[in-house]
């Protein structure tokens, strides 16, 4: 089974359907996307900040991370949700779009980005959890994360442009 | 607001024969480009005015100062807002005439207008006054989240359904 029968089988599912044929199905997803990507990015950039030592210096990296994340992974699951019926909906023009392509690219990357930063980086913290400047590694990670997210809303709306 | 509407019909019908939006009008991928940055600025105006409301309604940060966070996230508020009108300003100017008879557009703009003089008329002087007691906190928290999410409502509504 290639990706682009896949794609097809996806487009004819049920909810597929339901968000393409509806008369309100498609904006209402949409308007759920977006609302949930701005909860999600616009408070990850805060933590992005605190780890580039720009905001909320005066407190521990470990804190802003542990209070905004609930609230801003609650987005996330709200962003790929709905973001995952508007692909089914259309999987075969996204497949073939260079803007989604870019868009999934940018998602994998703020993936790995995160968990190399937990995982890796984040191991140290002990050490500069409450100093104002970060290590490097940390710096470049929140730079990193602001480029990509960024990377994602600029080619997820350059997608309405280019699909239909 | 249609009254106001018509009083600059001509100015609007002007704004639309410039050469900036007959530029933009003939440029799908200028007008894709604004209406990327559009969002990347109201991302930055929303998440930060969220940021500073959850701290105002006590959900979270509650054991450190108000002003490290209303402070922190004041900047950004403003560069989100320079950002979003901007370039908003250039998306509207091709269909100026069409945008402030639409419905969910004038719904955009009243709610702009008030989360704007809510938030330079009323948030930050609450936050600079005296009695800054909790309850104050958290009704001033609440009104500005919710004058600036209904600006990205309306505005979905708008690109979505006009």
């Amino acid at each position: 089974m290639t990706v682009l029968s896949m794609c097809e089988w996806l487009e004819n599912t049920q909810v597929a359907l339901l968000v393409r044929e509806s008369a309100y199905g498609f904006p209402i997803v949409v308007a759920i996307h977006i609302l949930g990507l701005i909860v999600s990015v616009g408070l990850v950039i805060w933590f992005d900040l605190r780890l580039l030592g720009i905001s909320m210096r005066r407190c521990r990296l470990s804190d802003v991370w542990r209070r905004l994340m609930p609230w801003a992974l609650s987005g996330f699951v709200v962003m790929f949700a709905s973001g995952g019926l508007l692909f089914a909906a259309f999987a075969t023009s996204a497949y073939g779009n260079m803007a989604f392509r870019i868009k999934s690219a940018a998602i994998i990357l703020a993936g790995v980005n995160a968990l190399v930063y937990h995982f890796v980086t984040e191991r140290g913290i002990a050490e500069w959890d409450i100093g104002v400047r970060p290590p490097r590694s940390a710096q470049v990670a929140g730079l990193l994360s602001i480029v990509l997210w960024t990377t994602v809303i600029l080619s997820g709306r350059m997608m309405s442009y280019t699909m239909f | 607001m249609v009254v106001v509407a018509l009083q600059f019909q001509p100015m609007l019908e002007w704004v639309q024969t410039t050469r900036l939006a007959s530029t933009i009008s003939n440029s799908l991928t200028l007008t894709a480009i604004l209406s990327s940055i559009h969002l990347v600025g109201l991302t930055l105006v929303v998440g930060s005015v969220l940021f500073a409301s959850l701290r105002l309604v006590g959900f979270i940060f509650y054991d450190r100062s108000v002003h490290e966070v209303t402070d922190a996230v004041g900047g950004m508020i403003m560069l989100g807002l320079a950002i979003s009108v901007t370039s908003g300003l250039l998306l509207v100017a091709p269909r100026a005439v069409a945008s402030v008879q639409n419905g969910f557009f004038q719904f955009k703009m009243a709610s702009l207008v008030a989360a704007v003089v809510f938030h330079l008329g009323v948030y930050r002087r609450v936050l600079r006054g005296r009695e800054l007691t909790r309850s104050r906190q958290r009704v001033t928290g609440a009104i500005g989240f919710g004058l600036w999410f209904a600006v990205a409502v309306a505005g979905c509504a708008f690109i979505l359904l006009e």
